[in-house]
């Protein structure tokens, strides 16, 4: 039986499916995550909060080997070693990888995923790239690794099963080196696969999402707040185009005079306010957007009513008088803006089912008046029960009606390039239930990031960031993404962290910061950002005593892994992982920056 | 490549120590402060959710010194977030199964579980602690852990608090993909109390639509459980967590949206709408817990600046995370000391008073008893007390109190100590 048709009660999966439901829980169960790197906490944490609700498959690629037993020991450090899911070496681990062992105990979480591990013959580095100094013998690379065990890792198209579900290999890269990260952020874009990078520094911490391709496209946003559609705008409030509509209204306000005062306080709101629309437009013509006008409007509604005080249908209608002289209908302009994306308005055989999907949509509108398949959800409102099962049935008819209308217009997309039944049903209902809500989140590539030059699009929307109000300016992640940035540059220049001398005395410490400082503003100037000799009093500004401050506190940190700093970023990946992989609710575009200091977080745009 | 850890941070000083913070709590002293963390006592409050991620990212931390405590029983839906319970766990407590567990994995480490309510210990169990950090899922508790904890702090003639005295709460919740973490510095910063606007009462239907107008599916769920329990059987409280009481809920409201033509009613949406099931997953908990453990770590050791004092995390849309400064309120029953003041017509019933003014009113008292400087006006328990004090429910306020007169509020939702300062003028 599929989890999700198992009683509330026992379905350990209960709490996610009230989320993300059925098609978002196969979705997960169809997927992979192949963590490179485990030696810190946060790629571990992350793999937890993936296998606990349910992920397919995992990978644990690490060369680590497993210390002797009491060679290492928790019981005289102060700090144990940080990796819950790497447990203290033991005479069962002796000899081990670490790989194994990790992989081991995150299965013991749920019994229903698959784990696995590798552990490359070479170095990590060397396991990405597939580039090997003077090997004789030949090497499996992360591309060879996945082509070899793609059969493990369930579909790696990304056909949707009758569900609409779909599987994603997922690629997750933990605390390796900035040149590593470019090489992975290269190869997943070669495999077309995501890919989530993450790093933790002191109290610092960074995620890096990357899409398959350049964009995220999103079917199911799950937004917080509902569109109702119920068609009482007066270019859609039309008996021509909806019959049943319009003689349920008239129905319903027949005899009105006659009612009582319980039946006419339970009149639902739609039928006052069409009858209001329809008077209004016998005497005046057009629904006018003036205010004024708004105002006389509700006012004919009032009139209406026996005793406005209290007959909640009535100011519920007046509360969504709105609707009827909305201009939009249906599609809002941010939707009709992807008609624009490349790629809809001509469709090719390869054409992405979202593609599809919007070009059926805009043949769908011509030929419907400019208006979308109908939701055919509605909400509650003050109404006796025969009224309301009543109006709900026919905004329901007539939705599964729309439906079968546009499923046919995206058949015959389909059929033109041999792809009949392409699309399962179940993915064209979600998209016609979404119409409203649909969303692309661009995606720039990590290694883009990094190799292209900054557009002024990109320096602008920098910018923007730069000023995040928070208590203190000197907390605002933009600052510590650039401080992280310099300490990876660091890494790679002297080949190690920032700080390693701090105990050798002022001097030693000062030239490691110095040094650092002078790295973060070169990066300040790359991104355009201008730094002030000194801090200004009354308005935040970047200036070099801030950036020396925030050079001295990365050299503190000296690259130091904090379990619970692991543990926010791996709970964020994993909550982005979960996006990416259900298709459902926004993932972020593109870097979360975490700071653990002040207890603050962003966004940013990398 | 082999990577500092903590100790390093501990053992250095740095340009945001906690004295440089908006809400310096203390001197950062790298000599010391290690063995600060590993000696100072953390309650943990919780065993669910939060609290599981919790205890393993102080485990983690090298904190050595933790009690937890909870109430609950393993539940088989607990399993998709809260880690440290396996299948075979389920039925056995949370607090003892969580600490085995953490015991197994990191026998350095003491700690020791409670089952119970946290409304049994007594006051000198939290005066033990160093720090507070709870993972409660819903208010009532977590009013009353904040008002007795504000109630342990020692405040001299000018007013201001005795710092050892102060115990700081670091509070916790989520639901679905959102979350919050803040920091409570008793008299210090705003408290729960402060904030219980932003908590706002579990939404209920009008009675007269479940009774006679029900339209949707949660409509007939709620006439099954909430009418139709209490006729069919008037000796027996609805079990939430029995399958037996479930099961008849769910076909007594399925029947009754037949019988209507509403659709949507599944044994799922029942559980749902009965016990007010709120969305949880591993990832929103996994984030909310480590946030509030980083406050912890810094308010012990004072490395690094205090979170001021709250930050919420939104991860539906992208992810929106803001980090502000909940302000006191002014007049904050519990931790302002402030005394609640109504002008009132002199005919009002003691009745009215409590139920329109205590209970339905921004105090959102639950059962809340009323004395004078001279005379008990009315006494919730014990139940000789209650009788004896039940006639003044009836009589007005004037053939009762002076205009003006101090009166004195005790609750259940606050600590047995802690009263309420009310004041009613007559208009």
């Amino acid at each position: 039986m599929p989890v999700s048709l198992l009683p509330a009660s026992t379905n350990k999966y209960d709490r996610q499916l009230r989320l993300w439901g059925a098609s978002g829980q196969e979705s997960l169960a169809l997927s992979h995550a192949l963590l490179i790197g485990s030696s810190s906490s946060c790629g571990t944490e992350l793999l937890k909060n993936l296998v606990l609700p349910g992920l397919g498959g995992f990978t644990v690629i690490d060369t680590g080997v497993y210390p002797k037993e009491g060679e290492y020991s928790n019981s005289t450090m102060t700090i144990p070693s940080s990796n819950f899911f790497a447990p203290p070496p033991s005479s069962s681990t002796e000899g081990k990888s670490k790989a194994e062992v990790i992989s081991k105990t995150l299965n013991e979480l749920n019994p229903e995923v698959v784990g696995g591990y590798h552990v490359p013959s070479c170095s990590i580095s060397e396991f990405i790239t597939n580039k090997v100094e003077g090997a004789s013998t030949p090497q499996t690379s992360l591309t060879e690794f996945i082509k070899q065990n793609s059969n493990l890792m369930y579909p790696l198209s990304s056909s949707p099963t009758a569900t609409g579900a779909t599987g994603t290999i997922l690629i997750i890269g933990n605390d390796l080196s900035s040149s590593d990260f470019l090489s992975l952020s290269k190869i997943s874009l070669s495999l077309s696969l995501p890919c989530l990078l993450v790093r933790t520094y002191g109290l610092i911490g960074s995620l890096r999402l990357q899409s398959s391709t350049s964009e995220f496209t999103i079917l199911q946003p799950r937004p917080e707040n509902f569109k109702w559609d119920l068609r009482l705008n007066s270019t859609s409030l039309n008996p021509s185009t909806f019959p049943e509509l319009a003689e349920y209204f008239d129905k319903k306000m027949q005899g009105k005079e006659d009612m009582d005062v319980q039946q006419h306080s339970h009149i639902p709101y739609p039928c006052i306010l069409s009858k209001a629309v329809r008077e209004w437009q016998a005497s005046k013509g057009k629904m006018s957007s003036s205010f004024d006008e708004k105002a006389e409007f509700k006012e004919l509604i009032k009139k209406e009513s026996r005793n406005y005080n209290d007959e909640l249908n009535y100011q519920e209608a007046v509360e969504k008088a709105y609707t009827a002289y909305a201009k939009e209908v249906g599609v809002p302009g941010e939707v009709r803006d992807l008609f624009e994306r490349e790629g809809v308005k001509v469709l090719t055989p390869t054409s992405s089912i979202f593609n599809i999907l919007l070009n059926s949509l805009m043949t769908y509108l011509e030929k419907n008046n400019d208006l979308p398949p109908l939701n055919g959800s509605i909400p509650d409102m003050t109404s006796d029960t025969d009224g309301y099962v009543e109006l709900q049935k026919i905004y329901q008819e007539r939705s599964l009606n729309d439906l079968k209308g546009f499923t046919e217009i995206v058949e015959e997309k389909l059929k033109v390039f041999g792809r009949e039944g392409g699309i399962p049903d179940a993915t064209v209902a979600t998209f016609v239930k979404n119409v409203p809500y649909l969303t692309v989140v661009p995606s720039k590539s990590y290694y883009d990031e990094m190799t292209e030059p900054l557009s002024e699009e990109d320096k602008e929307a920098l910018m923007e960031q730069i000023w995040d109000p928070y208590e203190a300016f000197e907390h605002s992640p933009f600052l510590w993404w650039i401080g992280l940035k310099a300490c990876e540059g660091y890494w790679m220049e002297v080949g190690n962290w920032p700080g390693k001398n701090y105990e050798k005395g002022a001097e030693a410490k000062k030239a490691e910061v110095d040094k650092l400082t002078s790295m973060m503003l070169a990066l300040f100037q790359k991104y355009g950002v201008d730094v002030a000799d000194m801090e200004a009093e009354d308005e935040p500004s970047v200036s070099k005593p801030i950036i020396a401050k925030i050079a001295e506190e990365m050299c503190r940190f000296n690259g130091a892994e904090m379990h619970n700093v692991g543990s926010v970023l791996g709970g964020v990946a994993s909550q982005e992982a979960i996006k990416v992989i259900t298709g459902q609710y926004v993932p972020i575009n593109n870097t979360y920056i975490f700071n653990g200091i002040a207890g603050c977080a962003g966004v940013l745009r990398g | 490549m082999s990577r500092p850890d903590f100790s390093t941070i501990l053992k250095r000083n740095g340009p945001f120590t906690s004295e440089t913070a908006a809400l310096p709590m203390g001197e950062h002293d790298p000599s010391t402060s290690e063995n600060t963390l590993m000696t100072a006592k953390i309650l943990v409050i919780g065993a669910g959710g939060l609290g599981c991620e919790i205890l393993k990212d102080l485990a983690m931390s090298g904190v050595r010194n933790i009690e937890v405590i909870d109430l609950d029983n393993i539940d088989v839906t607990n399993l998709n977030r809260q880690f440290l319970f396996r299948q075979k766990d389920v039925g056995g407590s949370k607090s003892k199964v969580a600490a085995e567990f953490i015991r197994q994995r990191c026998p350095w480490i003491s700690i020791k579980p409670h089952m119970g309510k946290i409304q049994d210990k007594p006051l000198d169990f939290y005066k033990g602690f160093n720090v507070i950090i709870s993972g409660l899922d819903n208010v009532e508790a977590r009013r009353w852990l904040n008002a007795m904890v504000v109630g342990l702090v020692e405040v001299d003639e000018d007013g201001d608090p005795d710092p050892s005295t102060i115990i700081p709460i670091i509070d916790g919740g989520t639901e679905g993909f959102r979350g919050q973490a803040r920091v409570i510095l008793p008299r210090i910063t705003s408290c729960f109390e402060c904030s219980l606007d932003s908590f706002p009462p579990q939404k209920t239907f009008p009675m007269c639509t479940i009774a006679e107008t029900p339209r949707l599916p949660e409509h007939c769920i709620s006439y099954a459980f909430m009418l139709e329990w209490p006729k069919q059987f008037p000796d027996k409280k609805l079990d939430k967590d029995s399958p037996d009481d479930m099961k008849w809920v769910y076909e007594c409201a399925f029947a009754r949206a037949e019988k209507y033509k509403i659709k949507g009613v599944t044994y799922m949406l029942t559980m749902g709408v009965v016990k007010n099931i709120i969305p949880a997953v591993a990832s929103t908990n996994a984030i909310i817990a480590a946030a509030c453990v980083s406050e912890a770590l810094k308010l012990i050791t004072f490395t690094s600046q205090t979170l001021n004092t709250y930050m919420m995390y939104m991860g539906g849309e992208g992810i929106y995370s803001h980090t502000f400064v909940y302000e006191q309120k002014e007049n904050c029953p519990v931790c302002t000391g402030a005394t609640k003041k109504l002008t009132l017509p002199s005919d009002t019933t003691l009745y009215e008073v409590i139920q329109n003014h205590l209970i339905n009113s921004d105090l959102r008292l639950k059962k809340p008893s009323i004395t004078s400087e001279s005379k008990t006006l009315y006494m919730q328990a014990p139940p000789a007390l209650q009788a004896m004090t039940k006639p003044n429910l009836d009589k007005e306020l004037k053939d009762l109190i002076e205009s003006g007169e101090e009166l004195s509020v005790t609750d259940p939702v606050f600590p047995g100590e802690k009263s309420l300062n009310l004041v009613i003028t007559f208009e």
